[in-house]
């Protein structure tokens, strides 16, 4: 009776063993199920939705990068091509010429094109653009709201907590699928996007 | 002695660079933090003495799209959309049918008739909810924006093809009016998005809207053009804001103009010059991007204004005193 007792009872070095194994095997597991679950789920990024944003201009100042990762993209496909853009004027001017008193864009990141009379194409130099918004809010105040700020993903370091993120006023950033990682009005494949990186 | 003052204008300095340091911390013009922002609040601003009308209550439509909006000479009121309704003129529900798709524009002939803008086709109802005629226009992909009857024709604004067409009670063309013709001095009708709306004047001219050149353009019906008139400027409310404005007409009995318009929502009066008047309604008594104001007007003047935001036919009597 005392020798079965004693059999039934684990002696401690076997606890010790079973315990080690059972600890790998849990930690192996997790490792593998961490690693899975992150292949499966994809990257996420950061993105504006263009529905939230109230171009406050804070997505200029507040990027860690200079000048920052939000752009203003073009929906062309949206765009109504006005001789009287309000995304490229200064309200109240008088003159619609092209010269730089008369543009809204504080670096002249948009240029005006000639197509036909009354139309006027407007690209935008990526490069020159600080995304402040002027001109998605004055597209959006006047005009079809083609003129949209996003984040450009070929220039954000996609960081851990994005400072702009944190200074937007409305909320109207946040994380997103890298599958779909713009979030523009009107977004569809057979839409051309000439600035779309 | 002279320790003292030393110290005493350091510790005055420091105190001053600290009350500095916070006030520009914490204090400073809060504006300073969105120097890029395009500050457009100014653009709804008026002057009140210029409102003409007084808002009574307004018609709450239960439909999930509203489009449109037409009075016929009882003062029978129709809303149009996902589904027509008419009201009688006290806003009791007269009249309700459903439709296969959405009707962008609504018009009432003389006999009570119903006619229906959808995409590419043009319906006919009677005044009981029955499916009458249907017209499969010319041009499927046709854009039907604004629609008016009078005894003899209806007349069909096209935003895709740009040009109103003509057509006898029988679905028959007649022909086509608007649309660049220069050897008749005739603009191109410039559309910058889908808004094209037309009315029918006193003495049965069609005034048809060019919303691109910020103008209004009457027709014979022959197509031959009578007069113009409108102009553009965001600044000034006299004239007409925007890309594209304005985006809907109605003429009152005397032949005034009440126009709508989008961007700087508002309604307004012009004279049959086409001068401005006064404001029926002012951009403070829409929610912020209301678009798509269609209007209509009854034998009594009161102005209907539909509101597609909050679903709702706006109605505005004159002020006595005006």
């Amino acid at each position: 009776m005392g020798t079965e007792e004693h059999k039934d009872k684990m002696s401690r070095r076997d606890f010790l063993r079973k315990s080690m194994r059972l600890t790998i095997l849990l930690g192996v597991g997790g490792l593998a199920g961490s690693l899975l679950s992150k292949s499966m789920a994809g990257k996420m990024v950061w993105q504006i939705d263009t529905k939230k944003c109230t171009q406050c201009g804070r997505c200029t100042t507040e990027c860690i990068k200079k000048p920052s990762a939000v752009k203003c993209f073009h929906a062309y496909d949206m765009c109504g091509y006005c001789d009287l853009c309000g995304g490229y004027f200064r309200p109240g001017v008088k003159d619609l010429t092209t010269a730089a008193e008369n543009q809204l864009c504080p670096t002249s990141a948009i240029t005006r094109k000639f197509i036909e009379e009354p139309f006027f194409e407007y690209d935008i130099d990526a490069d020159l653009c600080i995304g402040c918004g002027k001109c998605v809010k004055g597209c959006g105040a006047f005009g079809n709201g083609s003129l949209q700020l996003q984040i450009d993903q070929s220039i954000c370091d996609n960081c851990n907590e994005c400072a702009i993120t944190r200074a937007c006023p409305s909320q109207a950033i946040s994380r997103v699928e890298s599958t779909e990682p713009y979030l523009m009005l009107g977004l569809r494949d057979d839409i051309t996007w000439k600035n779309k990186s | 002695m002279n320790k003292k003052l030393i110290i005493s204008i350091l510790i005055f300095a420091i105190v001053a660079i600290i009350v500095f340091m916070v006030h520009d911390l914490f204090f400073s013009n809060l504006e300073q933090e969105k120097p890029y922002e395009l500050k457009t609040d100014g653009l709804n601003t008026y002057d009140s003495t210029l409102v003409l009308y007084d808002e009574v209550e307004p018609i709450q439509v239960n439909m999930d799209e509203v489009r449109g909006i037409a009075m016929d000479n009882e003062d029978n009121l129709c809303v149009t959309g996902s589904l027509t309704i008419v009201y009688e003129k006290n806003g009791k529900e007269k009249l309700k049918f459903s439709h296969d798709s959405v009707a962008q524009c609504v018009a009432i002939s003389d006999s009570g008739e119903i006619f229906l803008g959808m995409h590419g086709r043009i319906e006919v109802w009677s005044f009981k909810g029955k499916l009458l005629r249907v017209w499969d226009t010319e041009n499927s992909s046709s854009v039907f924006f604004g629609i008016v009857v009078d005894e003899n024709s209806v007349y069909v604004s096209d935003a895709k093809e740009k040009v109103v067409l003509h057509y006898d009670l029988n679905g028959e063309l007649i022909n086509k009016i608007a649309g660049e013709d220069s050897s008749k001095g005739i603009p191109a009708i410039i559309i910058r998005s889908a808004y094209f709306d037309i009315a029918l004047g006193r003495d049965n001219e069609i005034w048809v809207v060019n919303p691109g050149m910020h103008q209004l353009e009457a027709f014979d019906k022959n197509g031959q053009l009578k007069s113009t008139w409108g102009e553009y400027s965001n600044e000034d409310v006299k004239y007409f804001c925007g890309c594209c404005n304005p985006t809907h007409i109605a003429l009152l009995p005397d032949g005034k103009f009440v126009t709508s318009e989008k961007a700087i929502p508002r309604v307004k009066i012009y004279s049959q010059m086409g001068e401005f008047v006064g404001f029926v309604a002012g951009p403070d008594l829409f929610n912020e991007g209301t678009k798509g104001l269609d209007l209509a007007v009854d034998s009594e003047n009161r102005i209907f204004v539909l509101d597609p935001e909050r679903k709702q036919v706006r109605v505005f009597e004159k002020k006595k005193d005006k």
